[in-house]
């Protein structure tokens, strides 16, 4: 089993160019590569040789992006304090318990099959070409659906940001 | 010779690009593409902020699941003991041996059963009915 330092080193090309690809920041992309790092080697202990390493860092590093980008909604609203630590600050937990609240009314707002499709990819977990299967619709709709659905659900939670 | 960052992503690929679900080689061509187009990055991005929110606020039903099957089986196990303890002491003197184990009484641990006090037991279905997924932490 290598060591931590040597999967990140074999792994890091890829990992950076997942990272970029989504934040399009150099320093940035080093500041959520080092968060991807630190999260590994705690995790050290509890990785072994026959388990997805290369899975797992990927896995890290797309929590990474996603905790980035709950944080940057904080930041938005209340500042960099409301994020600064580990736990977060009780205006910015009343946020997003506001903001889950805006995202549940928005999906039970949405037209019936756009629902359908938003329930079936992030409730039960199918990929996009299960649902199209389920639902005896062509992908390309499934998709357009999915789509609608996101940018529905953007514009009614867009105060909240 | 036109770039491979010059080729815009669809709308469609977009979309499976961020549920991780565009097939190569097309995946790495759109990866590469976006941290090069400030316009197809800023869609994505877009997208993927309320990507996050819906699958923050939507718990995937297939964990909850398995949390919910771990507590029926526990409350079932309990009420099992507890229905074997009535027995005991409606029908009398407990048998030796066979399953499922008689409930026996003990000075020291209470009832027991199948060699555990049924206090353990109780505090078990109390711890897990307190990690339900009642709301996120």
């Amino acid at each position: 089993m290598p060591s931590v330092g040597q999967l990140l080193d074999e792994h890091a090309a890829a990992l950076r160019s997942f990272l970029r690809a989504r934040c399009g920041d150099a320093d940035l992309t080093q500041d959520l590569m080092q968060e991807v790092a630190l999260r590994v080697v705690q995790a050290a202990g509890r990785l072994d040789s026959g388990r997805n390493v290369r899975g797992y860092l990927f896995r890290t590093a797309a929590n990474v992006w996603r905790d980035f980008l709950r944080r940057e909604m904080v930041r938005r609203r209340f500042g960099e304090a409301a994020v600064e630590g580990h736990a977060p600050s009780a205006d910015a937990m009343v946020f997003e318990e506001d903001l889950k609240a805006a995202v549940r009314q928005a999906i039970s707002e949405l037209p019936n099959a756009q629902r359908e499709v938003v329930e079936l990819r992030h409730h039960a977990g199918l990929t996009f070409r299960e649902i199209a299967e389920r639902l005896g619709r062509p992908l390309g709709t499934v998709l357009g659906q999915m789509r609608a659905a996101l940018r529905k659900i953007g514009t009614a939670i867009h105060e909240h940001r | 010779m036109m770039n491979i960052s010059d080729s815009h992503a669809s709308a469609d690929e977009l979309v499976l690009f961020a549920y991780g679900e565009l097939p190569p080689p097309r995946a790495p061509e759109v990866e590469v593409h976006l941290a090069a187009c400030g316009a197809c990055r800023a869609q994505f991005v877009e997208m993927e902020r309320v990507r996050v929110l819906a699958d923050w606020t939507l718990e995937p039903r297939r964990r909850r699941t398995v949390r919910w099957t771990t507590v029926v089986l526990a409350a079932a196990a309990l009420l099992a003991a507890i229905l074997l303890v009535g027995r005991r002491r409606s029908d009398g003197p407990p048998q030796a041996g066979g399953w499922p184990p008689q409930p026996e009484w003990s000075a020291n641990a209470g009832y027991v059963a199948g060699g555990r006090p049924m206090i353990v037991i109780d505090s078990q279905l109390t711890r897990l009915e307190q990690e339900l997924p009642h709301g996120r932490p």
